[in-house]
């Protein structure tokens, strides 16, 4: 009986003019969780059995692990469990999409149902705040669209003094990857992404190693040519970098290598250019791997169907840290003795570096 | 209507670390006197403070990991050597810590290092850098090598069972929610930290730094 009349008193709010009702998140926590040092452990989850929210993205940064969830908010939680601490919210009236960490601060973007372009394209406003916490600031704002993810792609990440994101225009075909000073200089754009109108919108994927970033992508009419182009994120300068016949996705970079994906391999190419890419790992059979991948001094960390693996930059035989990630992952971030891995769109787990898979 | 529906929709939201209590008058258990006393002569200073440096949820296994300070008005000063403080404000947060061998314990809590500062810039604060060092002009006067504070926001389920574990405290079943003393074990190898909650009241000895000692 109280849930027809909420479902009734929901629909005349509507009806006369009311905002429709919201779901405030709910998270299922880890607190009583004891870590066992070397298996993986949840760390947080979405309590939702109706889907209505998701993860979207995450980062750790310090103390914490920073996330989004679409149209509801931006979230922060001690990194290894705790309480969640919502940083902004406008529970399903604005969006928040992107999350991304420098030295000092954590970024995202918020974006409201209604800008001056009309009530189908957004108002938003880059915001951050320092990770010891304090007032929120904007960083940029306008009637663009904030592209947080370009496909499969992470399109969002923080430099030393710069917000880098994709970002779309009323009524354009195609978005520009933009650099947005954090002292709310000048933005610049870096590179266009084009929507063909028959084969939808190419793929390419994102490192930025400042004062470079590196794109890889194929011409989306002639399929096999494809290209990894690296610019110069202060002048907007580009060139290409190297040509591959099939497509090689770029997926992490470090002090001195580029690191890609293909079909079946994880390859390495030197950023000086020294040398050709080498495989650092073959994968057999079905296995495929996820275009993600972090990377810390040993090893490089990445997705191979619903399981995480590392494979040592050295050379040497690929480890399975982790398997069973139902629903596939969706994120990767790390400290430096974890990997916390996002999957389902619903959980967020701690791997621990050192971890070895149980045999099934 | 929208109020209404607010209404509908609102959970109470449960107060984090660093969340006041009502309108900052009442602060619950996160509140402790704190009595020091100096071990010995303690280089001239123009405006010392007692310093609480919390250690990140990594820095029982990284050194130096995600370190955040507060400073602590010294309140009462008794000669020769002793004073007390009290610490009226929670931590900047609380959470669960990781071991050195991978374990995250499964309690919400906050860890700080004891130090008295020279306050030179008078600015009521002190930080630290990558390397656990006061950075100037502040200056580390001493530094409390037995004790560190402890703050517990939630227990573990089962406080006993972590007793023998090597989980940071051997006597979990003290460790109710608020501040407590923790009587450091010196065997523990940093940076690692174990010990057992004591009384309160129980004094704690301040030393002047050793060479090159991080937090």
């Amino acid at each position: 009986m109280s849930k027809t009349l909420l479902t009734l008193f929901v629909i005349a709010a509507a009806g006369c003019g009311g905002e429709p009702p919201f779901y405030p998140p709910k998270f299922r926590t880890s607190l009583n969780v004891q870590g066992s040092g070397q298996q993986r452990t949840f760390l947080i989850g979405l309590d939702d059995p109706e889907y209505r929210h998701q993860f979207d993205q995450m980062a750790v940064a310090g103390n914490f692990l920073y996330f989004n969830i679409p149209w509801y908010g931006v979230y922060r939680m001690p990194k290894y469990g705790g309480e969640v601490q919502p940083i902004e919210e406008a529970n399903g009236i604005e969006d928040f999409r992107g999350i991304a960490t420098n030295e000092t601060d954590v970024y995202w973007a918020r974006m409201s149902s209604f800008g001056s372009a009309g009530p189908d394209f957004p108002h938003s406003r880059l915001r951050r705040q320092a990770l010891g916490g304090g007032s929120v600031q904007t960083v940029a704002e306008g009637d663009i669209g904030i592209v947080a993810s370009w496909l499969d792609a992470r399109a969002f990440h923080a430099g030393a003094d710069a917000l880098y994101s994709a970002v779309s225009y009323p009524q354009k075909d195609y978005v520009d990857l933009t650099r947005f000073p954090v002292d709310g200089g000048t933005s610049k754009i870096l590179w266009r992404l084009t929507i063909d109108p028959s084969s939808g919108p190419a793929p390419a994927y994102f490192v930025f190693d400042d004062p470079l970033a590196y794109i890889s992508s194929c011409d989306p009419i002639g399929g096999a040519a494809c290209a990894l182009t690296r610019i110069d994120v202060r002048t907007g300068a580009s060139d290409t970098f190297s040509t591959t016949a099939g497509p090689q996705e770029v997926v992490a970079v470090d002090a001195t290598d580029l690191y890609l994906v293909s079909a079946h391999q994880l390859l390495r190419r030197p950023k000086d250019r020294a040398g050709d890419a080498t495989v650092l790992a073959s994968f057999e059979g079905n296995q495929w791997p996820t275009p993600m991948a972090v990377v810390d001094d040993d090893d490089v960390f990445l997705i191979l169907n619903q399981s995480l693996v590392s494979v040592p930059k050295s050379g040497g035989t690929t480890r399975t840290l982790t398997t069973g990630l139902e629903g596939g992952a969706d994120a990767l971030a790390q400290d430096e003795r974890n990997i916390f891995v996002m999957y389902d769109w619903m959980s967020i787990d701690i791997v621990p570096k050192t971890s070895v898979a149980a045999i099934p | 209507m929208r109020l209404a529906l607010v209404a509908l929709g609102w959970a109470p939201w449960i107060p984090g670390c660093s969340d006041r209590l009502v309108d900052g008058s009442f602060l619950g258990d996160s509140t402790i006197r704190l009595r020091g006393e100096l071990a010995s002569h303690v280089a001239d200073s123009l405006s010392p403070v007692v310093g609480a440096i919390w250690l990140g949820y990594s820095a029982l296994s990284t050194p130096n990991q995600g370190l955040e300070t507060t400073a602590l008005p010294i309140t009462r000063i008794q000669f020769p050597a002793s004073f007390t403080c009290e610490i009226l404000d929670p931590p900047p947060s609380c959470g669960r810590y990781q071991l050195a061998d991978g374990r995250i314990v499964p309690a919400a809590i906050r860890i700080a290092r004891l130090v008295i500062i020279d306050d030179r810039d008078g600015d009521g604060r002190f930080a630290v850098d990558a390397t656990g060092g006061v950075v100037a002009p502040d200056r580390l006067l001493a530094r409390a090598e037995e004790h560190v504070l402890l703050y517990v926001q939630s227990v573990p389920a089962d406080p006993s069972r972590l007793d023998a574990t090597g989980s940071i405290l051997t006597n979990w079943e003290a460790a109710s929610p608020g501040y407590h003393l923790v009587a450091t074990d010196p065997a523990t190898v940093p940076p690692g930290v174990s010990g057992q909650v004591v009384d309160n009241g129980t004094r704690v000895i301040f030393e002047p730094p050793r060479p090159a000692a991080g937090p």
